[in-house]
């Protein structure tokens, strides 16, 4: 059942009534953690192996996991 | 009593006198460890055999049986006998004696997961599989090898409220990678199927940022949800990877990602068309990832998105001014996503059915009721609980060797000078 209001404006006034400007005190906060991208191992000679550089389709790990689940996540999908 | 045992209903009756105390069970132990070679060879080994002994009080020797019955390729019957037979002893095993061969009874588990697969009946396994995961943990900080495996059979099963029930603990000790990354991105699509999408974002953020040598496949559907969440739940895209992502996954994630980037840039934008126009023309690459159902939900929040845009800047506003601004077909279409948002807590509106106007409110919660100063109190509990579980991690870091080792190669690449002690050269690996 929707949620309803007696009629309070005038139906001449304008039906859009805007919001006050509201100053942003806080700025966007950054997303948490370290600044660093984090390294497994030595970089210069992951580098120097291509270890960690682009890579093609078969050398990603665990490539065999399962993952054949139905498509079930649209809206209709309610638990 | 060490030694390997011919017989066996020696070893019947070993397991029968040693399952009382710890003493006993460790002796016991030796001795299976030492017959089970045998065991696997003896003929006469066969389910009767297990007649003889109590899952309750002789689960450790009742384990190594069952184990060697349950090994091998088995045919479909087999497969149907042996369900029952497994889920009964996982139900009356005693977990301290399980846990003293914990290998075998993760198998035997595996197994039995297999099985409820083969039979297309993975909801069979979700209650034993639970209550194997409840007996294994040593505690509920601790991932198990079988976390991954009842999160899949809850979602094969679509059994999402049980596998939400093993999300809310905080892992903090893991022992193989791999079960860790299943464990998240598993239990992040149980919690899109309960759309708690809160809790999703932070266990497949989880996956983003793991450690990895190498791009991983798990790690790599895990951005994919990522980024379809984000939109869902945020209504924004991020086009860079979180700070603390591996090298791997920064220089890696977005090549193999390139529809779903594109769809976040173009969700961005806030034009519904594109957008709409973006998922038909890349449906084929959602679909053969499982993911379009998702992607639907994401093309429908970007309505929601805007329309939360216009209740920054409106207090009133007609259901056709928000069909027409947000490009909804017309102002019942609007009301739907109006009340949709009112009843998921995204907004704070009264409609009027009259004039069809939507006055929006501000959010009622002054913060200052019993029920919300409890639920502030859970989170600052957790919060210090996960602080002090931080600080040991940190303590005992502190002392590994390897660690040690690997910061004194670093401080010789970087001459700090006389300000900083060296590391000890015993720690120089």
């Amino acid at each position: 059942m929707a949620p309803i209001f007696p009629e309070e404006e005038n139906e001449e006034e304008t039906k859009r009534e805007m919001r006050p400007m509201q100053l942003d005190m806080l700025s966007e906060m950054d997303d948490a953690g370290s600044s660093m991208a984090m390294d497994v191992d030595d970089l210069e000679a992951m580098e120097i192996l291509n270890e960690g550089g682009l890579v093609s389709d078969n050398k990603l790990a665990d490539a065999d996991f399962f993952n054949k689940f139905d498509d079930d996540f649209d809206d209709t999908d309610i638990n | 009593m060490i030694g390997v045992m011919n017989s066996v209903e020696a070893v019947i009756t070993s397991i029968q006198g040693l399952s009382a105390s710890s003493e006993d069970l460790s002796a016991l132990h030796d001795l299976l460890r030492g017959a089970q070679d045998s065991l696997r060879a003896e003929p006469d080994v066969n389910f009767s055999t297990l007649d003889q002994l109590d899952a309750s009080k002789h689960s450790l020797g009742y384990l190594y049986f069952l184990e060697v019955l349950t090994c091998g390729p088995v045919s479909k019957e087999k497969v149907s006998y042996e369900i029952p037979i497994i889920s009964r002893f996982i139900n009356s095993c005693e977990a301290g004696q399980i846990r003293l061969a914990s290998d075998k009874f993760v198998s035997l588990c595996k197994r039995l997961k297999d099985h409820v697969l083969e039979l297309r009946d993975p909801l069979r396994g979700v209650g034993p599989l639970l209550t194997a995961v409840q007996k294994l943990q040593v505690s509920t900080k601790r991932l198990t090898a079988l976390h991954p495996d009842l999160l899949q059979l809850c979602l094969q099963a679509k059994s999402y409220k049980s596998g939400f029930s093993i999300l809310s603990d905080d892992i903090v000790e893991v022992d193989q990678p791999k079960d860790l990354f299943l464990y998240c991105y598993y239990g992040g699509m149980i919690c899109i199927g309960l759309k708690r999408f809160q809790k999703a974002l932070e266990l497949l953020y989880n996956v983003v940022t793991a450690p990895m040598h190498q791009v991983n496949a798990i790690a790599l559907e895990a951005y994919k949800k990522y980024i379809l969440v984000s939109l869902i739940h945020n209504g924004q895209f991020t086009n860079s990877l979180p700070k603390c992502a591996s090298t791997a996954a920064q220089r890696n994630f977005k090549t193999f990602s390139g529809p779903y980037i594109e769809l976040g840039n173009c969700y961005n934008d806030g034009k519904i068309g594109e957008l709409e126009a973006l998922v038909v023309a890349k449906s084929a690459e959602f679909e053969n990832d499982k993911n379009l159902g998702l992607v639907k939900q994401a093309v429908s929040s970007l309505y929601k998105r805007n329309i939360l845009r216009l209740t920054q800047k409106y207090l009133t506003l007609s259901l056709q001014d928000i069909a027409n601004m947000v490009q909804l077909g017309n102002a019942k279409e609007a009301e739907m996503h109006v009340l949709q948002m009112i009843q998921d807590g995204q907004i704070h509106a009264l409609i009027n059915q009259k004039d069809g106007m939507v006055r929006f409110l501000e959010d009622p919660e002054q913060y200052k009721s019993s029920e919300m100063i409890e639920v502030m109190d859970s989170v600052i509990q957790r919060t210090i609980g996960l602080s002090k579980n931080l600080l040991a991690m940190d303590e005992s870091l502190s002392c590994d060797p390897l660690y040690l080792g690997k910061v004194g190669r670093e401080r010789q690449r970087y001459d700090f000078g006389d300000d900083f002690d060296t590391v000890p050269q015993k720690f120089s690996m």
